[in-house]
């Protein structure tokens, strides 16, 4: 048995059997890991606070052949602030389950980690935090090898000076100029400042770009199209999605009290 | 280890033992074992139970607490109608909240947290109950139980800013350095938020 050590971000924790929880991490050093955390549950003081999503931690994992547990995990960075803005936690939410679906288990993405560290970080403190996620979830595809490139239209070679609208489409990994983006085609379409926008944040180094700032309604847009790719490519709904849409959408900060179903029992 | 030498119906009956939360298939085994070794009056008494228990058990049409009646006891009960209700994620949290007797209001239970990974969201809870509570019954304070998880401290915030603008007094249970703890063992996360929620002394 050997013991290894890694920063990683808590993606998500579930109860294991009679004492133990399964965690699941993405870590610097080893990417996507999946590791039994023995007696969690029964102890509390040996793991307090330590698998919370969203939270930093310093692992140390017990490795032998497929099977992973955790030694020691120490709490680095709990993110604090995203727990007291519903919406920002909502958004972290789709963070982690983008990061849980795309990427393979067992398989370091450096690059991926400085991403998602960083985003977590700015999403507690950015004043939007849809700018942050979209930035986020397009950086990732690239990362992860599934965005077309962004430099030129894929039919007549135009750059992106020589045409005032785009259309990104990741069903089909075609990124084209207005004339060529057909438009029935589904996909995102961009203005051409957007589009330089998407072109530089994408050369800039992963811990640079967020202080890119996407024109009104083209961080929601580019949030949906991602996140209906990713549940298509990996025929699987994204839950947090879910939540995500329902704060979006102003629920909160209203003070209705609809006059209704108080006495009718629950099924 | 359960093997072919069992006879199918001690197979089956560990089978569904270990589906229950915090059984593993040791465990199951044992309380297998035990049944069967048990007086009948002992396994009859618990089979009635249980069938009793899914039978007359359903959550209390005001505040989603267990009751076998039409109301819970608390929500029957004149006395605890003090103005203030004591918001908690489970039925077992109010329990807890109930055998310390620190508090005296009424209770309304979410049966649930804001949980974006198990797409949870606020219509999953019983928040609309809630609010309906507030505008049917005379409430002074809203007191937010929930745990001091990322998920409970997230529903906690939902439904403070939800009431920001309501009448009633919205507050929130402190959280910190448990009483016979040590300052020196805390975590991070607990000692921002002890320092967060300090108060005069005097
Ligand atoms: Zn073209
Ligand atoms: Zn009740």
């Amino acid at each position: 048995m050997t013991v290894v050590e890694s920063e990683a971000v808590v993606l998500c924790a579930c109860d294991y059997g009679e004492s133990d929880r399964i965690v699941t991490f993405f870590s610097l050093e080893w990417g996507l890991v999946r590791a039994m955390a023995k007696g969690a549950r029964r102890s509390r003081k040996r793991f307090v606070h330590a698998f919370e999503p969203n939270s930093v931690v310093q692992l140390g994992l017990g490795r032998r052949r497929t099977l992973s547990w955790v030694e020691s995990c120490r709490l680095v960075e709990g993110h604090l602030a995203l727990r007291t803005d519903p919406l920002r936690w909502a958004y972290a939410g789709l963070l982690l389950e983008t990061t849980l679906r795309l990427n393979p288990e067992n398989m370091p993405s450096p690059p991926f980690y400085t991403l998602l560290r960083g985003a977590l970080e700015r999403l507690g403190t950015d004043r939007d935090p849809a700018n942050v996620a979209a930035l986020f979830l397009v950086r990732a595809l690239r990362i992860l090898g599934t965005l077309p490139s962004l430099e030129r239209c894929v039919q007549c070679g135009a750059t992106i000076e020589e045409a005032s609208f785009w259309k990104l489409s990741l069903e089909t990994g075609r990124f084209s100029c207005g004339a060529h983006g057909a438009a029935a085609e589904e996909g995102i379409a961009l203005d051409k400042g957007s589009a330089a926008l998407f072109q530089s944040m994408l050369r800039a180094p992963v811990e640079k770009i967020w202080r890119f700032r996407l024109r009104k309604g083209v961080a929601a847009d580019v949030i949906h199209a991602v996140c209906t790719w990713v549940e298509h490519h990996t025929a699987q709904r994204l839950k947090s999605r879910r939540l995500l849409d329902r704060m979006a959408n102003g629920s909160e900060g209203g003070t209705r009290f609809p006059r209704s179903s108080a006495l009718i029992p629950s099924p | 280890m359960v093997t072919k030498a069992h006879p199918p119906v001690l197979r089956e009956l560990v089978r569904r033992l270990s589906k229950l939360p915090g059984i593993g298939e040791k465990s199951a085994t044992r309380l297998a074992m035990f049944f069967l070794k048990a007086p009948e009056e002992v396994v009859e008494g618990l089979v009635e139970n249980l069938v009793r228990l899914k039978r007359d058990i359903r959550t209390c049409p005001v505040c989603f607490h267990f009751t076998d009646g039409a109301l819970c006891s608390i929500c029957a009960d004149p006395s605890r109608k003090t103005g203030e209700i004591c918001v908690v994620e489970t039925s077992a949290d109010l329990l807890a909240i109930e055998e310390s007797g620190a508090f005296k209001g009424r209770y309304h239970v979410l049966q649930g947290a804001l949980a974006p990974l198990d797409g949870i969201g606020p219509d999953d809870l019983r928040i609309p109950e809630l609010l309906s509570r507030l505008e049917q019954e005379d409430v002074r304070e809203v007191i937010l139980a929930t745990n001091p998880t990322g998920e409970g401290e997230a529903t906690a915030h939902y439904l403070a800013k939800l009431l920001e603008k309501s009448p009633v007094r919205v507050t929130r249970i402190a959280s910190g350095i448990p009483m016979g703890g040590d300052v020196k063992y805390a975590d991070k996360v607990t000692l921002e938020r002890a320092l967060q929620g300090r108060r005069s002394v005097l």
